[in-house]
């Protein structure tokens, strides 16, 4: 079990007890933040820091529902201050304040996750917003770099729009499975109401006969 | 008004400046590298600063506000828009550490104005209390009157469990900013020699070893020098950027990279330095 000895709610921030061991736990919640104090620590830290001792009995079976937990009030806390739904153009903003070594990483973030897992759009907002980051403008290998990469993604997104619809190169394969409704209609009428179907989700109806 | 049983900490500190050097200088003839404890104490000299680590809302706050508070202060700030008085709100968030801490701040003079912080030359400060380590000008500690210096956490060190000061450990212990570096010296004196310098910050100020510095006064985001992160939680933040792209984080992920949007948007306006330690 483990036991919460004192939070700081608005930041994630808990020391609790765990097999004897006192420890603080908070954000991002990984290995290495997590830090092992002793009883003193958490005096100070209740006297002049802010955090607020824990009266009654709380316990968590894991680390999860502690996260879990902790999280919730990051959120609660927010709220209760009026703050319901973070600006992701804040966030985002943050981008133009990112040292070159971090922009790096972020394209090689985009050729080794997102293209390769399809996030097509997330590839696209990323490397449009990066192209007007000044460090990208004024270095001509991040310039260049984010350029192919937003052709890559790009590309690739036309193309995975294309397969959806399946009709690049599909003229000729079209004529040979309904060539009835070519002759009639002409491919490209066809075309447009195969679109029509597929984004109201409705069956194509069969062509008319005679 | 002074009471008998007050404490005045700052003029023990101030009287304590000439047997702290008398001891200092005993220390570095009997030391076998007399010059290292030398050089450590002039590098504390130099580059002594008073820094107090903060979580990412106080630091957004005192960003925000302007002004540091401490626990007594916010409890007043609370209370006016709060059907509690600040004794009730300062109860609750002390909890089972309330008359432990009260007891000890009107043992001395000003004990409910102090603020604490801890000498820093470099490094990430006391990270258990918060990530982010704020520096504040040499002007703040050089400059005021009420300024003292504790080999050890006060609290920890110097509070018998009968709720009495341990004056004769705190008067022998306590520095006045211009004494700070003979005191540092005289508490690593057995380590400073077998350390390289660049280990002297950690060794002076770590999550769980400082010398603790006690000041009253306002402080000011005009009193910063600069803001240090760690280079984990500053990738940490800039990564969650990256997900915030894919929408990839949860909404307390959100809420804090928010934060940290806010704090950086502050730290830019008021041209205040966010250094980046290894």
């Amino acid at each position: 079990m483990i036991d919460l000895l004192a939070t700081a709610p608005e930041d994630g921030w808990a020391f609790v007890r765990r097999n004897g061991k006192i420890q603080l736990v908070r954000p991002p919640y990984q290995r290495w933040s997590l830090v092992d104090v002793d009883e003193s620590v958490v005096e100070r830290a209740v006297k002049d820091h802010g955090f607020t001792a824990q009266e009654e009995n709380v316990s968590f079976s894991g680390w999860d529902q502690l996260i879990a937990h902790l999280k919730r009030q990051i959120v609660a806390t927010r709220r209760a201050q009026g703050r319901h739904r973070p600006q992701t153009a804040a966030i985002r903003g943050l981008i133009h304040k990112a040292p070159r070594k971090v922009l790096s990483q972020y394209l090689e973030k985009v050729e080794s996750e997102l293209l390769p897992d399809y996030e097509w759009q997330s590839a696209l907002d990323l490397l449009t917003e990066m192209l007007t980051v000044e460090v990208v403008k004024e270095d001509e290998k991040l310039y260049q770099k984010t350029v192919e990469l937003l052709r890559r993604a790009q590309g690739a997104a036309s193309a995975e729009e294309a397969r959806k619809y399946g009709l690049i190169d599909e003229e000729a394969r079209f004529k040979e499975i309904y060539p009835r409704s070519a002759e009639v209609h002409g491919v490209p009428e066809v075309v447009a109401q195969i679109r029509a179907v597929i984004q109201q989700g409705q069956i194509y109806a069969p062509a008319p006969t005679g | 008004m002074t009471t008998s049983a007050e404490i005045d900490l700052f003029a023990v500190a101030a009287g304590n400046g000439a047997a702290l050097e008398a001891a200092f200088e005993e220390a570095k003839a009997s030391a076998p590298g007399e010059s290292v404890l030398e050089r450590f104490a002039q590098r504390i000299q130099h580059d002594g600063r008073i820094a107090v680590n903060m979580r990412q809302t106080v630091l957004n706050s005192f960003l925000t506000f302007g002004q540091h508070q401490n626990t007594y202060e916010w409890a007043e700030w609370r209370a006016e828009w709060s059907s509690r008085s600040a004794v009730e709100i300062v109860r609750e968030k002390l909890g089972p550490f309330y008359e432990r801490r009260v007891t000890f701040d009107g043992l001395f003079v000003h004990g409910r104005r102090f603020r604490y912080g801890a000498l820093n030359i470099a490094g990430l400060g006391t990270v258990t209390y918060g990530e982010y380590c704020v520096v504040l000008r040499e002007e703040v500690s050089a400059d005021r009157a009420e300024v003292a210096y504790l080999k050890e956490d006060s609290l920890k060190t110097y509070m018998l469990p009968d709720l009495a000061v341990d004056e004769a450990s705190l008067s022998r212990d306590a520095a006045p900013h211009s004494h700070r570096q003979c005191l540092a010296a005289l508490k690593h004196a057995d380590e400073v020699e077998a350390l390289p310098e660049e280990d002297w910050p950690s060794l002076l100020c770590s999550a769980n070893r400082y010398i603790e510095a006690v000041f009253t006064g306002d402080v000011n985001t005009g009193d910063v020098e600069l803001v240090r992160i760690s280079r984990q939680d500053y990738d940490v933040r800039f990564l969650h950027v990256f997900e915030e792209f894919r929408g990839g984080l949860d909404e307390a992920e959100r809420m804090l990279a928010e934060d940290f949007a806010m704090i950086w948007q502050h730290l830019d306006d008021k041209q205040i330095t966010l250094e980046v330690i290894p």
